[in-house]
């Protein structure tokens, strides 16, 4: 049962990613979502601060948190390279809005015990003055 | 003195539609939000589909609380999983990006569903487009509390 129902969740986001409605702006937004990701494994506040829109709306782990006081948490943190470890996206644009899902595994060190933990996710993009910024980010962990 | 001339029109210009958007953001929210309780607190509960069907976009994407993805079809046929439910939103926050819209806000849910009965709480954060003149949720995430 839960194979298939795997298989259905793999064939919804492979038929979502193949109604992409453009290439380059898709391939725009992927590799924004790698600068976040790499701009948070290595503390760098001034390239997130580039790609997150000021109202943004983020939820982490269940929690409300502000582009500052997300940044002020980034900044605060280990650097830590492999603790997201991002999988398959898929991207929709509509207009000046473009809609990520994907999942995400994070890897945490707790009591000196290693976790993982599957996130999915959906984040919001859209297309200001500067170009594409985030404006809401929230997951949901995937029950194992 | 052209100059002059040229930035105060432009300075003034910005300074008079500064209340006008201010004041199109305002009625944004407030439809928003109204448009947030009728889907969740009156339209998932009595299992009004037509309501469901017309405010959310054909495209609309769901990550549920336990972190599944759903095409609208999927959710349509998952919420009549649900015997009954009941379902409270509080604390919305919209955030107007033009014809985007964000809203979050906390929701608990509780009832039976498939004969188990189930209370969860969390939050969610809905994106909304302006499809000429219909605001639609074309995503939706739903994620426990913290």
């Amino acid at each position: 049962m839960r194979l298939a129902l795997i298989a259905v969740s793999i064939l919804w986001v492979a038929a979502w990613a193949q109604e992409s409605s453009d290439p380059g702006t898709a391939a725009a937004i992927r590799a924004l979502e790698k600068q976040w990701t790499v701009g948070q494994a290595r503390n760098d506040n001034r390239a997130l601060d580039m790609i997150f829109d000021n109202a943004l709306v983020y939820v982490e782990y269940g929690r409300l948190v502000s582009k500052g006081e997300y940044l002020s948490r980034i900044k605060d943190q280990t650097a830590n390279l492999d603790q997201i470890s991002m999988e398959p996206m898929s991207v929709r644009t509509f207009g000046d809005t473009a809609i990520v899902v994907g999942t995400y595994t994070e890897s945490q060190v707790i009591r000196g015990k290693r976790t993982m933990q599957q996130w999915r996710f959906v984040d919001t993009w859209v297309y200001k003055k500067k170009g594409w910024v985030l404006v809401a980010a929230a997951a949901a962990p995937v029950a194992q | 003195m052209n100059k002059f001339v040229l930035i105060t029109v432009t300075l003034g210009l910005a300074f008079s539609q500064a209340p006008a958007q201010s004041a199109y953001d305002s009625e944004i929210k407030s439809r928003l939000i109204a448009l947030e309780q009728l889907v969740r607190v009156q339209a998932l509960p009595s299992g009004d589909f037509n309501t469901l069907n017309a405010v959310l976009a054909d495209e609309f994407v769901l990550v549920t609380f336990e972190g599944q993805a759903q095409s609208k079809t999927e959710f349509l046929a998952y919420w009549q999983s649900f015997d009954t439910l009941h379902y409270m939103v509080q604390d919305m926050i919209v955030r107007v990006h033009g014809d985007t819209a964000i809203v979050t806000g906390r929701f608990q849910m509780s009832g039976v569903q498939r004969g188990k009965p189930f209370a969860r709480q969390g939050r969610f954060v809905d994106t909304c487009i302006n499809s000429d003149g219909r605001w639609l949720i074309i995503a939706s995430v739903s994620t426990p509390a913290s």
